[in-house]
């Protein structure tokens, strides 16, 4: 992440600002990869709200997993919450070791790895140019891209997941891509809902 | 660009926005059940939206990002292993827009 933060002009502050404060390698993938002047910090909410909206669930099964934690103690823990500390800590649970201390600490560790990941990045990486930038500008693309296949739940994805690239594609000649990708997924989940009786 | 109001604006947004998320499902899950629509149509929207994404990448990267998401997808089904499957991406994406500047 901080490869591709000095690319877009970030100094060492804010990219370590905006891992510290984010903390959601999917969300500011994203971002970067929508950054452009002026900024489109509406796209980008909707964005974030989008990548981020199954913390929605995955909090609601954690205040059933430790109903005998006080909000008080969960909610600062909830802050670094991460796909992996969630299923880490859920994996534990299902073993019979239900520990909001683990998730804590798991969450600490990941957290500060990717702090600490993104300065190491933004220090050590240089001014690229020609075919390394290409390279360099495509590894938030690659951040994303490499989730996909976890999402992929079956077969009846293909087509949600056809519908949702050709409507982006169709929706780019006529608006901004930010808002076109927006367009498309949307469009894809209502027709992965209209056809979906499974639940996934 | 660090200068000027809009990088920490965003910053900030994308924060709350993300947070918000975080504890949304642990604080409101008691005062608004999430149905099961509401809970299906959750689950889809990382898929498509990283999809839509992944369209949205190849329309401005050309050529070199659809050489990218190919090998990235390819190998990250292959070997589960992200940190590999994002650096070949960026290589294939460095090798292709090399071949075609030569």
């Amino acid at each position: 992440m901080g490869i591709a933060l000095k690319q877009i002009g970030f100094d060492l502050v804010m990219a370590v600002l905006f891992s510290g404060l984010v903390f959601s390698a999917s969300a500011q993938a994203v971002a970067v990869q929508m950054w452009m002047l002026p900024v489109p910090i509406a796209a980008m909410a909707v964005a974030a709200l989008s990548i981020n909206a199954r913390y929605l669930v995955m909090g609601a099964y954690l205040r059933e997993l430790f109903h005998d934690v006080s909000p008080r103690r969960m909610i600062p823990t909830l802050l670094l919450l991460t796909d992996g500390s969630w299923m880490m800590a859920v994996a534990e649970a299902e073993r019979g070791r239900r520990d909001a201390g683990y998730l804590l600490g798991i969450s600490v560790a990941l957290y500060l790895g990717w702090v600490a990941g993104t300065a190491l990045g933004h220090a050590l990486s240089f001014g690229m140019t020609g075919a390394l930038a290409v390279g360099a500008s495509f590894l938030p693309v690659a951040m994303v891209v490499g989730a996909l296949p976890s999402q992929w739940k079956s077969a009846s994805n293909l087509l949600s997941w056809s519908v949702a690239a050709v409507v982006t594609l169709v929706a780019a000649i006529f608006i901004p891509g930010h808002w076109a990708m927006i367009l498309g997924a949307a469009v894809g989940i209502a027709v992965a809902m209209a056809g979906a009786d499974d639940d996934r | 660009m660090t200068g000027d109001w809009a990088t920490p604006t965003a910053i900030a947004v994308i924060a709350l926005v993300a947070f918000a998320m975080r504890c949304g499902g642990y604080i409101v899950i008691n005062l608004l059940p999430i149905g099961q629509r509401t809970r299906k149509a959750l689950k889809l929207a990382p898929g498509h939206l990283f999809t839509a994404f992944m369209a949205a990448a190849v329309v401005q990267g050309g050529l070199p990002y659809l050489a990218g998401v190919i090998v990235t997808v390819g190998t990250m089904a292959a070997t589960s292993k992200d940190w590999l499957a994002m650096l070949s991406g960026g290589v294939a994406a460095s090798a292709i827009a090399w071949l075609l500047a030569a």
